[in-house]
């Protein structure tokens, strides 16, 4: 019985292997597009709004409702939804790096939301401060937004990591690979609970890892 | 040096703005260290954060060096800004930036080059006494200690004036002491100007040359301090004095 087990695992390795390259991907390239296209939207709404440094209502209006949009489909619909582009960007509508233009755009308007909310919470005193020495916009935003936000911020992209890490199990479903993939494929449609089990103990693992790396960099750069 | 004339401001709008400032005129002079003084509300911090334009009058005039500062471009705000110190009740350091980068931020705004950056810093931690926290973060000082490298940096640009908006009124007996006499120091030491907005009479009789008393958004009167004693003319000044 046991050695049944341990065969069945070790027939699916290479599988295995091959669905966390493919994971990985997908996050790799929405993770980064959140954080530098996401990054840069969330510090634009911080300052297109009310009382912000580049008030400007129109452009807050317009870019936080595309964002909230954006954020409203339900992630399946979306991927469904931006296949022409996917095709375009990705040459292809399958495999990890189609399913990780979907999961990009869904991550940066996330990510965007979170990056103004962290920025929110600077006191506005500090800015002021920052202002009335004289510094530039672009100065503010580098020396003292981000520097100040940078726990709250690194916290935030530790949240989309672990949102993001199960939304590339949905991307499965359409071609998109990945360890939720192998679960399904092998452990749901096969039968083969054990390979469900151990999958799921792995992304259990993997959310913990990043939740907790996320924690100790967030102490470590935080000196308030 | 500086020459307010009938500023006034409202903050809201309609029915129910408020007037902060109403035809408010006051100057001040080289050297010297003046005091606009009044109640909440009276809109003495309103006059002082006008000085560097943190608040925009609706009307009225302030020249500096005699430059018209009511119009000057976006560019040329940030330029004047750089030679305008200025402190705050609530310190506004930046937490995640050392006691040396905080000191270094209005430096790294009017573009020094490197060595001159450090050169400097060293030098202002030195005149307010906190040479030795210099790689401390703001979070392990203590409040008389937070308002000393606020003033470091409020004065690091070499300004010609240094604002300080309620600089001790978060801080207890005994801190508000140590700031009184940073603040005393770099006016007699390094000849900067001060303009204090306060509602502590025990500050401007001990540090200011000049009150300026304001009430309801207007400046009631002017007086001499003279031997750390203000003699009140005003109705509302005596009573005011009385109180505080």
């Amino acid at each position: 019985m046991s050695s049944a087990l341990i065969e069945n695992l070790l027939n699916i390795l290479p599988d295995f292997i091959q669905a966390s390259k493919e994971t990985g991907i997908m996050l790799l390239v929405g993770l980064s597009s959140a954080a530098i296209f996401g990054g840069a939207l969330g510090t634009f709404l911080y300052l297109w709004r009310e009382g912000g440094l580049l008030q400007n209502r129109v452009l807050y209006f317009l870019v936080g409702g595309l964002v909230n949009v954006t954020r409203s489909f339900p992630f399946v619909i979306l991927m469904i939804t931006v296949i022409p582009l996917t095709k375009k960007l990705a040459g292809t509508s399958i495999g990890p790096l189609a399913a990780a233009v979907p999961l990009s755009i869904a991550a940066i308007a996330y990510f965007a939301r979170l990056v103004e909310l962290a920025l929110n919470e600077i006191p506005r005193g500090v800015i002021e401060a920052a202002e009335s020495m004289g510094a530039s916009v672009p100065k503010i935003v580098f020396s003292v937004l981000y520097v100040e936000a940078r726990s709250p911020l690194i916290l935030a992209l530790t949240s989309l990591t672990v949102s993001f890490l199960s939304y590339t199990a949905a991307a499965g479903i359409v071609g998109g690979g990945g360890i939720g993939d192998l679960a399904i494929r092998f452990g749901y449609y096969r039968f083969q609970t054990e390979i469900m089990v151990v999958t799921t103990l792995t992304l259990i693992v993997l959310v913990q890892l990043i939740q907790v790396s996320g924690n100790i960099l967030a102490k470590q750069f935080n000196h308030k | 040096m500086i020459t307010v004339t009938n500023i006034s401001k409202k903050f809201g709008k309609g029915k129910d703005a408020v007037t902060a400032l109403d035809q408010v005129s006051f100057n001040v002079c080289e050297g010297e260290i003046v005091a606009l003084i009044g109640l909440s509300g009276a809109g003495k911090t309103t006059a002082l954060r006008s000085l560097n334009l943190l608040e925009q009058p609706d009307s009225g005039s302030i020249k500096f060096n005699g430059k018209e500062l009511l119009t000057l471009g976006a560019l040329e705000l940030r330029q004047l800004r750089t030679r305008i110190g200025i402190i705050f009740q609530q310190f506004n350091l930046i937490s995640n930036r050392t006691v040396f980068e905080n000191v270094a931020f209005p430096l790294e705004v009017a573009g020094y080059s490197k060595e001159a950056l450090v050169a400097r810093v060293e030098e202002c931690l030195r005149v307010v006494g906190l040479y030795e926290k210099r790689d401390v973060y703001p979070a392990q000082l203590s409040g008389g200690q937070k308002q000393r490298v606020a003033i470091a940096r409020g004065i690091a640009n070499r300004p010609h004036v240094l604002l300080a908006d309620e600089p001790t009124s978060a801080l207890d007996p005994l801190t508000k002491e140590e700031v009184l006499t940073c603040l005393r120091d770099i006016n007699q030491k390094l000849g900067v100007t001060i303009v204090i907005a306060t509602h502590e009479i025990n500050i401007v009789k001990r540090l200011a040359s000049r009150a300026v008393i304001f009430s309801g958004g207007r400046i009631i009167e002017e007086l001499q301090v003279k031997n750390q004693k203000i003699e009140a003319k005003h109705e509302f000044t005596k009573r005011f004095l009385e109180v505080a």
